[in-house]
């Protein structure tokens, strides 16, 4: 009887932890993603977010969303053309869980020039 | 073996195993997990406020530049596994006497299209226009910029679009966008109308 409790409360304990820290980790990714997206909407509505992107202006980027979530720590931000990135890539073989956040602009008001925002996240 | 150690043995074993579970679905989130439907949901307005932008992005009107952005949603939308299609039409005057309006239709469907146009006026003006995939077509109506008309047309989908051409540096842009794939479908439609120089 001793024997089946302790099968059960390892099964439990394992159960308990395996399942808290899945959850724990898709909703702090999905807060993340949020969070980022809200900084991006503010920039966006101040009519600034467009300007940046088509300047290639990462480092604003990394002061806003650091001043707007000073908890968030590993992200990056990255601008492609039509054809490759126009700012430096990080580091992509991290084995931890990556989400990517993006934004879309068909150039600068006078200019046709497609880019993309990726925002990377990790964990 | 006792029957208890059994019991010990057979848990530790059940744990190993969803171990080795747990294991393989972080392996195979990997790279995943950033695409799910409320991403998807954020992108997809992003892609309708910038097709009718990408239009007048440079100033002067640009069906090439349209073209070529829908393009670049639809590269960007398969590599997140997902299927870009959109149909649009685009309008402006012609500043010729007697007036005229361009109709453009752009098909980035999947497959090819009939499309009719009706303009309700007087007399009514009907065109019935075939719009290859991956392509575009266009017309030309006679109009007086002095009466105000409607647009119907009916193909995929029908819409119907209200004209008010007094101004000859009117544009507008109709588009039906959709983004297709892992049980989701967004469909929407946006109409933009601009004045351009």
């Amino acid at each position: 009887m001793v024997e089946v409790s302790i099968s059960i409360v390892i099964i439990s304990l394992f159960l308990i932890v395996f399942m808290n820290q899945n959850y724990e980790s898709q909703n702090r990714m999905q807060k993340n993603k949020d969070e980022v997206f809200s900084v991006l909407l503010s920039l966006e509505r101040k009519n600034e977010l467009r300007d940046i992107i088509f300047s290639n202006n990462v480092n604003k980027i990394n002061q806003t969303i650091s001043s707007s979530i000073p908890k968030l720590k590993r992200f990056y931000p990255v601008i492609f053309n039509k054809t490759t990135n126009v700012t430096v890539l990080p580091n992509i073989n991290d084995k931890r869980n990556v989400a990517v956040i993006e934004y879309l602009i068909s150039g600068e008001y006078g200019k046709y020039d497609p880019r993309i925002l990726k925002i990377f996240l990790w964990d | 073996m006792k029957k208890g150690q059994f019991f010990i043995i057979s848990a530790v074993v059940v744990v190993l195993i969803l171990t080795l579970i747990q294991i393989s679905i972080r392996e195979y989130n990997q790279g995943r997990q950033g695409y799910d439907k409320s991403y998807i949901l954020y992108y997809f307005n992003e892609v309708k406020r910038e097709i009718p932008t990408s239009y007048f992005i440079d100033g002067s009107g640009s069906i090439e530049n349209f073209i070529d952005f829908n393009s670049f949603v639809r590269k960007s939308v398969n590599e997140k596994n997902f299927y870009y299609e959109s149909f649009s039409i685009i309008l402006f005057n012609i500043d010729e006497s007697p007036d005229k309006l361009n109709l453009t239709a752009v098909n980035f469907l999947k497959g090819d299209i009939y499309v009719n146009f009706t303009l309700n006026s007087t007399p009514v003006q009907q065109y019935g226009m075939f719009v290859k995939s991956n392509d575009y077509n266009s017309t030309v109506f006679n109009v007086d910029r002095n009466l105000d008309y409607y647009l119907e047309l009916q193909g995929d989908s029908n819409y119907t679009i209200n004209l008010d051409l007094s101004n000859k540096n009117l544009h507008i842009i109709f588009s039906e966008i959709r983004i297709i794939g892992n049980n989701i479908e967004y469909i929407d439609k946006v109409e933009k109308h601009i004045f351009l120089q």
